[in-house]
This record gives C-alpha cells, structure tokens and sequence, in this order.
C-alpha cells in the first residue's frame, strides 16, 4: 500500500508507505485537492527512511496546494536522513516538523523503547493512549527477560497509573537488572505503595547511583514523620555518597525535622562536595533561616560551596538581603558574583539598578552579562546605560543588551535589533535581533527581513527569517 | 541527584549550543533533537547550580576551566548507547567471509578498528567472537577502537557493565565471559585484554594514526549524527586508514550513496559491506 489516508473532523492524516513513496504523496495530494472542509493536513513519513528528490517536489506541492486552501501542513515523523535531506536542500524552514505516534500499532510503539533517543516520549505517549491492547503487551513485556523493554513497561504502566499491576511491578524490585529495579522504585513511588517503603531503604545504599537516588525520592514519596530521622541516620554513614543521597531524601521530605537534621549536619560535615549538596538541599526550604544559611556559605573556604549558596540565593528571592547579596557581586569568585546578581535581578529591586551600573566596571565578564540580564528585570529607566553597550565589542553583552531593552524598553530594543540584523558582524546578535523583531513586529519589520535574507551568510539567522517569512 | 522536569532550552540558546557542540565534534543536533539536549544536559546545569542554558552557555565560554566543561559537555551528547553482539550479522561474516579472504591474499596480521567504539561493547563482541571461532589463538589479529567520548572510553577499559548491554545475547555467552557482581558483569579480562582503546575524534583526519592502517573498519549508527559535509571526511579518513583490500561496515540504516563513489557496495545478504 503506498498510501493510508484518515480523515477525522478537519484533520487529514496521510500516512506514506514504505514504497513508492511518490506514489504514495501523489495519491494523497489528491485527496488534499478532493476533500473539503480540510483545514489541517498532517504528512506521516514514518516509513520513509529515505526519499528521492521526486519526492521532495510533490511534498512542496502539498504545501502550496494546503496554502491556497489557508490549511495547515505538519509533517510527523520524519527520520534523520529525510530530514538531513530537507536540510540540504534548504527546505526546512518551510515545514513544521513534529513526532507524532498516532499511526504506530502496539508493537511499532514498543520496539521504539530501544532506540534512546525515543523511548521516553514513546512511553509517554503510550501513558496518555494507555488502551486495553496496550496494557496486556506491556504485561508481557514485564515477563521477558529484555531489560530495557522492562524498564520502559515499568516506566509505562507507572505514567499511565496502572495500578493493576502494582504486584508485578513490586516483582521488579528482585530484578538482575538494576534499570528495572530503579522504574520499580520510582514507579512504587509514584503509586503511593507505602507497604514497600521499609525495603526501600536497602537500595539507598546500592552502589547504582540512579538505584539510590530513585530509592531517596519515593522513600521521600511515600515518607512518614519518623523517615526523616531514619534517613538522618544516613548522613552518619562513612560514605560521602551516601551522605548525598541522604540530604537528597531529606530535601525531597521537606519537613520541619528533615530542615532540623540538614542544618546541624551542615555545622559538621567536612567533605565540599556534600556540603555543597546539603546548601542546596536547604535552599529548597521554606524556612526564614534559610536566606542567612546562604549568606554565610558566601564565606566558605569552599569555592563550590560558595557557588551553592549563591545559587540558592537565586532560588529564594530573600528580597530583605539586597544590602548583603550587593556586596558579593565582586566577589573573588566571578561566579559567585554572577550568582549574586541574578539573585538581585529575580528581586526586582529597584534600589540595586543604580549599585549594578556602578559596579559593572570593575567585575568580570560574565558577571557584567548578568548584570545587563538583571536590568532588563528592574524596573528602573537603565535604557541609556544599556544603549551605550550597544557597541561593546563583546557579542554577548551586545546580544544582552537586546534582550534587556526588549524588556524595558521595547521601542527601543525594535529600533536598535533592525540597525543590528543588517550591521552586526556577530550572527549571535543578529539572530537575537531577528527573534526581537519577530516577538514585537514593528511597523516594516518583514520589509527589513526580506532586505536581509540575501545578504545573510549565517544558516541559523537564514533559516530564522526564512521561517518568519515561509519564503525560500 | 534526581531531575525534577528538565531545565526547557530558548531558541537563541539552542542555535548558540548546537553550534558549540557543532565545532567541536561535527555532531549536528536538528531542531527535533532539542528535547535531547534538555534531557542530557539538565543534570548537568543543576550540578552547577543554573537554572538556564544560556547560563551553562555562559560557563562555557567564560569560565576558567572551560576546556574541562567542553570535555564533559561532549560526553553528555556523544553518549552512543549500544549492546553486546548489536546487527550480529555483519560480524559473523566478517569472521567467516571476511578474515578468511584476507588469509587467502597473504594476510598474517589482521587490523580491525571499532571506531566509534562508545563503551566497549561492538569491539568486545568481535574479540568474543573471534575467541569462539578460535581464531584468536590462530592468528595474529588486534582490535582497535576509538571513542570521541573520554567518559565511555573508562567504561569501556573497565569492562564492566549492566544487564541492558545484554539484549539478546545468548545466556551461554553471558556465562563464559562475564563475571556477575550485583547488577554488574565483569567481562573476563582475557578478552578484554585484546582491545586497545583510545580517544579519539572521527573528524581528525589523523584519528588512525595511532595504528597505521586497518584491514576492517566499523563505523556502525554515527554516520547519522553528521552533517553531509562531516559524513564525507570521516569517509575519506577511513578510506585512507584501510588497507587495500580493505572492508568497511557501516549501520544498517546508513549509506555511502552520495556520501564516497570510493567504495564498492557488497550485499551479502544479511547486511552490506563496503569494499576499498
């Protein structure tokens, strides 16, 4: 068969076969032409591996036919070389292009969990198309002996909230395998199992990262107030690994106790790397101490400790420790500065735009994009310090500075990105510039865009305004 | 520690990485693949505290130690998984077409160059073989194989692995050559004492230097993560790394059809190989 067509409401499906695919396209291009009231065409290239430049010619008939009839076209899923093939002949700006496993059958669906790069949006595909059929192939799969198809079953049958299978999946848990033992974990997690919870302490000690890590967050799924002492026990343990995973769990149980047992664990612990982590695992708490717990691990002796807490500060918007995170913005560490800044950004405090201009002069590189990153969020008039970076020879704070404007000022921003889209030798800037165009539309935009497209000589930026225009 | 949703990657910040990874390696990452990249590299961005790309991107191009993050990058979106005795066909008749042709032109050592090896499994499969036909022994045959990934290459010399490398693999051969420790399969290290691994990037046209020339090159699922320009130099170096005669194999969904007019094209009936 060298074409399947299926018509549901507005939408037409053509799906081309493995052969003949120019007979397949011509078929269906009649049928686009025949039907009416069709408003939504979507292309199904699953079968194509790969295709003759004939092809390329009727699916471009496709579009312009779909056009003429103000329809939408989608081509779904569409392998690397096809795709590799409308890359090359600079046809893909033209096409929307999406996966889409409507027309796979059941077995189709889960020879897909062995190709990586699919399996997980196959599997949750099949979660939200979960289907009687469906349900008793991923059964069977559960009583193979393929790990992976296993380990993507468990992984189905969870996202789909199949709680028919709860006992083989609790099977799993004695698995070889230990990707099917860690879905189990999650999965029994997700199920709210709570009569596996004692067993699942045992797993947080395996030296399978991703083992002891899923065991962390269904314990802290399913945990009840005696866990977070139970998991404290962990944070005795010689291994700093296990002591990760322990502030991990805790973090995840979020409660009063675990907050209690992660703070006098941060008074002791020696190793950087778990300190690091038990900042981290602090600064997701809702607690008032939490601001000043990160504040003082500005003062660690450990650069990664340093860096935790400042990233937490970004995290919390400790909106009353402005003063305090100012200071840090020409912190030793330039990161540490970085941090600092994007914490005053997510503020949105007024009475930091002015110190931030100050201080942009005397910091590094990448804490100076941060600071353009942090005005484009303050409500303060920064429009002509900003309009003054605009000839920075760095492209990146150029780039920012279109990116902040847009934000406070996008007149602004809309005049200064079409003066860049056809000056800027750094195509970074002019594909921002492009995007700001396109975001605010001004008056002429599309002129200038047009104006562009042949001078352009980056593929990115061409393929960027191609696309705005649906020109080739 | 667990990814709780993955950090979503902007438009702008996507072209920017892409092209990054690009320069680096050749691997081009199509818009479908963005989904990819938010999913390898999530972790990544939490470890470092991020909560955007362009932060991460950031860190690649300003931080001190940002050849040591370019490493690590590349290892996270080079991850080429495989499996133990993977699209077997094509190894079972290099051993019973291909290595006795060679013997029949004169060869007494014989080549073979797993090149885009990930951790270890496709090379490791062809000294399992070899052992099984008792080649090994008979004759002087080294394996090679190379990796752009500095991270799968340790795997690999470790030769330790999950059940997952297993799919379908014969459970007598599991038994004589691994060693079961937990989840873990210990290969035997007479077997993996016959593979010499080494880092190395396709794109070099230098990468075989590090064994002269090879009588059998595979190059199996990686062809499709280059853009036709890449394609035709890593081509062109396996062209001028093999001997002639030379063999090479590719994945079964690959092609050298508008790739190399170098190579002749053998069907031999369960798979193709290409000829030098």
């Amino acid at each position: 068969m060298s074409v399947e067509l299926t018509r549901n409401k507005d939408t037409l499906r053509v799906v081309i076969g493995a052969e003949n695919h120019v007979e397949g396209l011509n078929e269906g291009l009649a049928a686009v032409r025949s039907e009416s009231g069709v408003y939504k065409v979507i292309l199904d290239l699953k079968n194509c591996l790969f295709l003759q430049s004939k092809s390329l010619a009727t699916i471009l008939a496709f579009k312009k036919e779909i056009q003429k009839n103000k329809a939408e076209l989608l081509l779904v899923n569409v392998s690397e070389e096809v795709h590799q093939l409308f890359e090359m002949t600079n046809l893909l700006p033209l096409f929307t292009i999406s996966q889409d496993y409507t027309s796979f059958t059941a077995d189709e669906l889960l020879e897909k969990f062995f190709d990586p790069e699919e399996a997980d949006r196959v599997s949750d595909f099949i979660a939200e198309n979960y289907t009687d059929d469906i349900k008793a192939r991923l059964y069977d799969a559960l009583a193979m002996d393929d790990p992976l198809l296993k380990e993507y079953a468990v992984l189905t049958i969870g996202k789909a909230h199949d709680y028919d299978a709860t006992a083989k999946i609790k099977e799993c848990l004695d698995s070889d395998s230990g990707s099917v033992v860690r879905a189990a974990i999650l999965v029994l997690g997700w199920f709210g199992e709570v009569s596996v919870r004692d067993r699942l302490y045992e797993f947080l000690k395996s030296s399978v990262s991703d083992v002891a890590e899923a065991a962390a967050g269904s314990i802290a799924l399913l945990a009840d107030d005696s866990d977070a002492d139970k998991i404290g026990i962990l944070l005795k343990s010689d291994s700093p690994r296990l002591r990760i995973v322990a502030a991990q769990a805790l973090s995840l149980i979020n409660d009063s106790q675990s907050y209690s047992i992660l703070l006098e664990h941060l008074k002791k612990e020696k190793n950087e790397d778990v300190r690091a982590f038990t900042v981290k695992s602090l600064a997701g708490f809702n607690k008032p101490g939490v601001a000043d717990i990160l504040l003082a691990g500005f003062d660690d002796e450990s650069i990664k400790v340093r860096e935790a807490s400042a990233g937490g500060l970004v995290r919390i918007k400790a909106k009353d420790k402005v003063e305090e995170i100012l200071k840090r913005i020409t912190d030793k560490d330039s990161w540490v500065g970085y941090f600092a800044v994007k914490a005053l950004g997510e503020m949105h405090s007024e009475v930091s735009a002015e110190r931030l201009i100050e201080a942009y002069a005397a910091v590094e590189e990448n804490v100076r994009l941060a600071i353009i990153e942090a005005l484009g969020k303050i409500k303060y008039d920064s429009s002509p310090f900003l309009q003054g970076l605009v000839k920075d020879d760095n492209e990146d704070v150029r780039k920012e500075v279109l990116g902040a404007l847009m934000k406070i000022k996008p007149d602004a921003a809309a005049a200064t990105a079409e003066k860049l889209v056809g000056s800027d030798e750094s195509w970074l800037v002019r594909f921002k510039a492009v995007e700001i165009l396109d975001t605010i539309k001004p008056e002429g935009y599309k002129d200038v865009l047009r104006s562009r497209i042949t001078a352009e000589d980056n593929k990115y930026v061409r393929e960027k305004i191609q696309n705005i225009l649906e020109v080739l | 520690m667990i990814q709780l949703g993955t950090i979503k990657i902007k438009d702008d910040e996507f072209v920017e990485l892409k092209d990054i990874i690009y320069n680096s390696s050749a691997i081009s990452f199509s818009d479908s693949k963005k989904y990819l990249l938010e999913n390898r590299l999530t972790k990544r961005l939490q470890e470092l505290n991020f909560n955007s790309f362009k932060d991460y991107i950031y860190y690649l191009k300003y931080n001190i130690k940002k050849k040591e993050e370019m490493e690590i990058l590349l290892n996270l979106v080079t991850i080429n998984e495989t499996y133990f005795l993977r699209e077997r066909a094509q190894m079972d008749y290099m051993i019973k077409t291909v290595i006795p042709e060679l013997q029949a032109k004169g060869k007494r050592s014989i080549k073979i160059w797993s090149s885009a090896s990930s951790s270890g499994e496709e090379a490791y499969s062809m000294a399992i073989l070899l052992n099984e036909a008792g080649l090994l022994n008979r004759m002087n045959i080294e394996i090679y194989a190379s990796d752009i990934n500095t991270e799968v290459l340790e795997t690999a010399k470790q030769g330790v692995y999950r059940s997952v490398s297993f799919r379908g693999v014969p459970q007598q051969i599991v038994d004589k050559y691994f060693t079961k420790d937990g989840f873990s399969f210990k290969l035997d290290p007479a077997i993996a004492s016959q593979v010499r691994f080494f880092q190395g990037n396709l794109l070099n046209p230098l990468v075989a230097s590090k064994f002269g020339k090879a009588d059998i090159i595979f190059c199996r699922n990686v062809l499709i993560y280059f853009d036709m320009e890449a394609k035709k130099k890593v081509i062109e170096t396996f062209h001028k790394a093999l001997n002639d005669p030379g063999y090479l194999f590719l994945g079964h969904s690959e092609t050298l059809n508008k790739i190399s007019e170098k190579f002749q094209m053998k069907n031999f009936g369960g798979g193709i190989v290409y000829l030098k």
